[in-house]
């Protein structure tokens, strides 16, 4: 039945018809556009992707389960199908064709719909847009907060974290994959007010299975308005919005009947107080506050709510191309928001490689090699708990910005362009709880995060790209008290990366990344619906992570390139006791995007 | 290992006039477009030289082929139509195919007993994986990079709704690039399927032109009239156009470096071929086993879980080659390499590795003297077979009438037992050792001592192949004579094809059904199997030490082909009459001419006669008669009712038409009355019919 949807649904846009485009993000390409008469435009990705991956290490001693070598790889091509029957009115496709690697004469193929959406235009006025979307409005509200694990990553790194980011539809603005509508209309203002843009949506996160499951939905949207410039002599504007995310159950379909409420709602904005050519001066931040409520249908079982502040003061040297942003926060302990805390790393999922190793066959634990190379680990799903963390990669926000029970302050600093000889960027992150985890002392938070990109090239004026990346992170977090208060963890994470342009287009690539913690802490456990436990089991860590990359990456053209690459991965721990391992792999990917 | 190739073993192709109608062939050209693509970017022909597929072959007069020396010539392809396509910016993909109705029916009245209840069947497909409609998406974004894919849509049409159709890809998906440095070109195909061929004894096929029957269609073939029999009577070309004929399939990674600094050219490669896919097996003895639960002709197998081997398990090959260039490109030497490593258990500590080494030779000497030849070596080790090297040597010679008074091809060569290659042209499945622990391929066409036709290689044999040829009027008559020795008397068994009704019997007992294992061994005494389009049987010899069961003799091969092509204008259309014969035996002693004599395994002759004629415009009558006979000797699997060796007649008869209906639409009927008796083996018989009806068109 679904080959047979899929069959439709392929046929059915390849049989459309013809009219010029209309430009819409996310559609067809501006260059396509540009070509005349078409209204149906076939646009994509292929990708050959092989890997050989080798363990090895102490957790092999005296293992008799444990394969040593696993080769896997797989062949798509998401065939984007684009057709705008007319100037209004846009639909999109993506049929993925996938063959693993090895399978031969229709074994281990697969055919799927990965996306499909149409939008348009009402009345000149409304925008409206259903089915596949991306959304993202604040980084409190509805938001997907970027992976840890990296300081700056290294270019050898990125085709993989491009791979990750594609399968889990992640975008640069951080937006989060829903299934549902959209409406969006704007005004102009002749005095005061600029513009005013006004946006809605729904979406469905999950479907009922009629029993115990019922259905969840996603509503909200926000307002934007900009000023004109209110006093031309110091150059006051200001920018704000207000946004609200609904997250429900359907406690009337089906027969379950036990789901959850969570309203997020705040306000935004950025005032420019003062501007000048060489510099200029912004207030900016957000407030709000979320409910949550988990229920029957006929009583409340739990039931939060908490507000959050984030206000801040922002200096743009523009001469020195340095932006500074200092900001205090206070995110209350009970402040809760699906839509921006949920994680992209799933420390629960389960791993495509290796992710049981040894003779008792035990789960092996997310490393930095998975978050940088398995897509499987990522999801872009909203989650009713609070997921699973690391403390040794992500202590302080685990679930970024809008990580829960923090105060403190936070300090930014960006300097430099991509085409400059050096640009770097500096993240100081001062936070405190503000509710103890059972018990009244508070845990106490520094995140440091320099990183810079040198551009040789430049310095030298060289035609061909000769760049080092360096990242670093610094994190700390400590609780006084007696001994079984007491919390100490300290993580060092170096990225290092080369790119080194050998023949126009083929570059060298070489990556390092490290991380060593030592200390403990008490990573916190949900027992109920939300509840943090007090004092679950300590957590003792001694570890030390290496992974080095080396290859080799010629680019056919923007978007097309392929890489090969050797990476080296060692993963040693004294704090738990258990066993060493190392991760040799190589691979090569083919990555064509037309 | 055995090299009939083992998917593609079917009558020729020869349809090379519809231009751009070939569904399979159209990736395939497109596939060879990015090749070519990778050593000439603006992707022109490549003229002649460099293998490639097209949507046509276009055969040119002044390329007329000697009668035996055509090996020695690479068909001359047109790869204008896509090419042309992609080189229109407003074309950035492009879809064509073509649709394929195949109604199958056949009626056992007299079927082995184990088929029951399905003697009688009608269907749509004849349980082969062939679309029905096939969609070919090939694209080029920019000058340096390419892609292809095929889909493919099935509906069984029994009347179920749409349940059981299919849509999937059909043989993978395939990327291409390229780039040009001051050094040399260099380009990568990644992906799969490709279609590889490195060189015969590493990544190749053993290609056989026109020794074939092509009354039965092939799935591939375009839409044409009588060009495709023009074209056999030509060229004997079996599938131009279809790389598949010479090549591997390959899925990974190739890297490919041309006109480097001293007219060095490279390939390496990394990736799996069929055995290292899942496809390895092992030979099935019990036929009740092996029978697949369901045989409801025109399934189509999902392919899934062949041999149960995990494709995440460790199972590659690699290898490459580096050749140089003399005299213009008119001398080529070539050293070529593949090691393949196939993990037996989880922790990757036992493994199947085979490895070759070779030097290919392709000259030209003495004013039209052309050699071809390779050179080289191979081991094979398991955990019970420590490695052993074996050498595999052979050279040709490809002599002009000048010399010899008729052209004149000559071969030599000598194959070690020790030497084992499941991807290379060698038929690699005489060395019992290793085929207990390498299994047979699903696929394979033979086992043991293989009954192989002439310049067929099979290693532990040293031997001799001659062919030639004579044109008189409108007739061809080529011949070929081989003999050919166990070099190691290690063989006790043989096998041979049974020619004559074997796409029909595959038909009935699919050899690739879901979960298979290993080749399906079908008939009541467990001695034949089918493998793509084709039936064989393993054939017992009984002169073994009663100590060890090892063989006490030596065997000798003896081989003749025989060919006879005619072209008639009948009432001004054209009449084309094709015979074939073949005669193989085996026996303790050498013989310069297979026979049946007290010193003989087996004696096995074929013969086929094809006869086409227009009778009228479009439409052609089809006609077909086989006879097969096969004669097992004293040393040979006695019936225990009969004390006496296999004596089988099997006969075929057919007759149909093809019937040009528009350019690019045809209608294909086929009717088969088929025959088989074995006269010491009482349960060995099968009698009945089938009928084919295709319609394919093109767009």
């Amino acid at each position: 039945m679904q080959k047979i949807f899929h069959l439709l649904v392929f046929t059915a846009i390849l049989l459309a018809g013809i009219v010029p485009v209309r430009a819409q993000d996310g559609g067809s390409k501006e260059s396509e556009k540009a070509d005349d008469g078409q209204r149906v435009r076939f646009n994509g990705l292929g990708r050959a992707y092989l890997l050989n991956t080798e363990i090895d290490g102490n957790v092999l001693d005296g293992d008799t389960a444990t394969t040593r070598e696993i080769t896997d790889g797989s062949f798509l091509l998401d065939l984007k199908i684009n057709a705008t029957p007319n100037d209004k009115t846009e639909v999109q496709a993506i049929l993925r064709l996938r063959n693993e690697f090895g399978g031969f004469f229709g074994a281990g193929q697969t055919v799927e719909v990965r996306e499909l959406w149409a939008r348009g235009i009402i009345a000149d006025r409304l925008k409206y847009r259903v089915g596949d979307m991306d959304l993202a409005m604040t980084e409190y509200t509805f938001f997907l907060p970027p992976e840890e694990g990296s300081a700056n990553l290294a270019a050898a790194f990125l085709p993989q974290q491009d791979v990750i980011y594609y399968e889990n539809f992640y975008t640069d603005e951080n937006t989060r994959r829903i299934q549902g509508g959209q409406l969006d209309f704007g005004l102009n203002f002749t005095d005061v007010l600029d513009e005013a843009d006004f946006s809605g949506f729904f979406a469905r996160t999950r479907g009922t299975d009629f029993f115990t499951t019922p259905s969840r939905y996603v509503t909200g949207g926000h307002t934007k308005f900009s000023t004109k410039t209110l006093i031309d002599t110091i150059g006051l504007r200001g920018d704000f919005g207000f946004n609200i995310v609904h997250t429900f159950d359907d406690l009337k379909s089906g027969d379950a009947n036990s789901g959850i409420r969570n309203t997020v709602w705040s306000a935004d904005y950025d005032f420019t107080v003062f501007e000048r050519p060489r510099y200029a001066i912004h207030i900016q931040g957000e407030a709000g506050r979320s409910d949550l409520i988990s229920k029957t249908d006929s009583s409340t079982l739990y039931e939060s709510d908490d507000w959050f502040t984030d206000i801040g003061i922002g200096l743009d040297l523009k001469q020195q191309k340095l932006k500074l942003l200092l900001s205090y926060v206070n995110i209350g302990p009970d402040f809760f928001s699906m839509g921006a805390q949920s994680r992209r790393v799933d420390y629960q999922a389960e791993k495509t490689y290796y992710d049981r190793v040894g003779n008792d066959a035990g789960v092996r634990q997310t490393s930095l090699f998975d978050i940088t190379r398995d897509p499987a680990v990522y999801t872009f799903r909203m989650s009713d708990r609070l997921m699973n963390y690391d403390p040794r990669y992500s202590n302080t926000l685990p679930y970024g910005r809008a990580t829960a029970n923090r105060q403190g302050l936070r300090f930014t600093a960006q300097y430099g362009k991509n085409t400059d000889v050096i640009n770097a960027d500096l993240a100081v992150h001062a936070l405190g709880e503000i509710r103890g985890q059972g018990t009244a002392e508070l845990k106490r938070f520094i995140l440091i995060r320099p990183s810079a990109n040198l551009n040789i090239h430049q310095l030298l004026d060289w035609k061909k790209t000769l760049r080092f990346t360096v990242g670093y992170q610094f994190e700390q977090t400590t609780r006084d008290g007696v001994q079984v208060e007491q919390v100490d963890l300290t993580s060092n994470l170096i990225d290092l990366g080369m790119e080194a342009e050998l023949f126009p287009r083929f570059e060298i690539l070489a990556g390092f990344k490290y991380l060593n913690s030592k200390g403990s802490d008490y990573i916190p456990q949900i027992v109920q619906f939300n509840i943090v436990r007090d004092l679950p089991s300590r957590s003792t860590y001694d570890d030390q992570e290496t992974l080095l990359a080396a290859g080799v990456k010629y680019q056919f053209k923007k978007g097309v390139y392929l890489t090969l690459q050797y990476q080296a991965y060692n993963f040693e721990r004294s704090g738990d006791g258990l066993p060493d391992y190392g991760l040799n792999q190589i691979f090569a990917l083919y990555t064509m995007y037309f | 290992m055995s090299k009939i190739k083992q998917f593609d073993f079917g009558v020729p192709d020869t349809s090379w006039v519809n231009k751009a109608r070939f569904g399979l062939v159209h990736i395939i050209l497109f596939l060879s477009i990015g090749w070519v693509s990778a050593q000439t970017p603006d992707l022109s022909p490549t003229g002649s030289g460099v293998l490639t597929s097209q949507d046509s072959v276009r055969f040119m007069d002044g390329d007329r082929l000697p009668l035996v020396t055509q090996e020695m010539y690479n068909i001359k392809y047109d790869s204008a139509f896509v090419g042309d396509k992609l080189r229109k910016r407003d074309q950035l993909i492009t879809v064509f195919g073509y649709y394929r109705l195949f109604v199958y029916g056949r009626n056992m009245t007299d079927a082995y007993p184990n088929l029951e209840p399905f003697e009688r069947a009608y269907d749509v497909g004849d349980g082969y994986r062939e679309p029905m409609l096939s969609l070919n998406v090939v694209a080029r974004p920019n000058g340096r990079s390419s892609f292809g894919t095929e889909l493919f849509v099935f509906a069984p049409y029994n009347g179920s709704g749409f349940e059981n159709n299919t849509f999937s890809t059909n043989l993978g998906i395939n990327f291409y690039g390229n780039f040009r440095t001051s050094n040399g070109t260099f380009g990568v195909r990644a992906g799969g399927i490709h279609w590889y061929n490195l060189s015969p004894f590493t990544i190749g096929v053993y290609q056989i032109l026109d020794r074939f029957s092509i009354f039965d269609r092939t799935p591939w073939e375009g839409v044409n009239n009588t060009l495709k029999y023009n074209s056999y009577f030509q060229t004997g070309a079996t599938s131009p156009g279809d790389l598949r004929w010479n090549n591997q399939a390959f899925q990974g990674l190739i890297l490919n470096g041309a006109k480097l600094p001293g007219d060095l050219d490279f390939d390496l490669f990394w990736g799996k071929t069929q055995p290292n896919g899942g496809l390895a097996g092992g030979l099935v003895n019990d036929p009740n086993l092996s029978i697949p639960p369901t045989l409801d002709a025109g399934s189509v197998p999902t392919y899934i879980g062949f041999a149960g081997v995990s494709r995440n398990l460790p199972s590659v090959i690699r290898g490459g080659k580096l050749s140089k260039a003399f005299n213009a490109g008119k001398q080529v030497v070539a050293y070529n390499t593949i090691h393949s490593r196939t993990a037996l258990d989880s922790i990757n500590k036992d493994a199947i590795q085979y490895a070759v080494h070779t030097l290919s030779l392709n000259l030209s000497v003495l004013n039209g003297v052309k050699i071809k030849g390779e050179l080289g070596g191979g081991n094979f080790e398991s955990p019970n077979y420590g490695k052993k090297w074996g050498e595999a040597l052979m050279m040709r010679f490809f002599v002009p009438k000048k010399y010899t008074f008729l052209e004149t091809d000559f071969q030599i060569y000598q194959i070690s037992k020790n030497f084992f290659n499941q991807n290379g042209e060698i038929a690699t499945n005489s060395n019992p050792d290793i085929l207990a622990e390498a299994g047979l391929l699903l696929g394979a066409n033979g086992a043991g001592g293989q009954l192989a036709l002439v310049n067929q290689l099979v290693h532990n044999r040293r031997g001799l192949n001659i062919n030639t040829g004579y044109e008189i009027g409108p007739a061809k008559f080529i011949a070929g004579w081989g003999i050919s020795e166990e070099i190691d008397p290690v063989a006790t068994s043989l096998s041979y094809v049974h020619r004559i009704n074997g796409l029909a019997l595959s038909r009935i007992y699919n050899p690739f059904p879901a979960n298979a294992t290993g080749p399906a061994v079908f008939d009541p005494y467990g001695r034949k199997f089918s493998f793509f389009r084709g039936a064989s049987e393993v054939v017992q010899t009984t002169d073994l030490d009663a100590a060890n069961a090892e063989t006490l003799n030596r065997k000798y091969f003896q081989a003749v082909d025989l060919q006879a092509k005619v072209k008639l204008q009948a009432f001004n259309k054209e009449l084309f009459l094709f015979y074939l014969g073949s005669f193989g035996s085996v026996k303790t002693e050498a013989s310069l001419i297979p026979s049946l004599s007290d010193q003989s395994y087996l004696f096995v002759q074929y013969h086929e006669m094809d006869i086409y004629y227009e009778i009228l415009p479009r439409f052609i009558l089809t006609t077909y008669i086989g006879l097969e006979y096969a004669k097992g000797g004293a040393f040979t699997d006695w019936d225990a009712e009969t004390q006496l060796p296999r004596d089988q007649v099997g006969q075929a008869y057919g007759v149909g038409f093809d019937w040009t209906i528009t350019e690019n639409a045809g209608l294909y009927v086929r009717q088969r009355w088929m025959k088989f008796n074995d006269r010491s083996f009482g349960l060995d018989n099968y009698e009945g019919h089938e009928t084919t009806i295709e319609l394919k068109v093109f767009f």
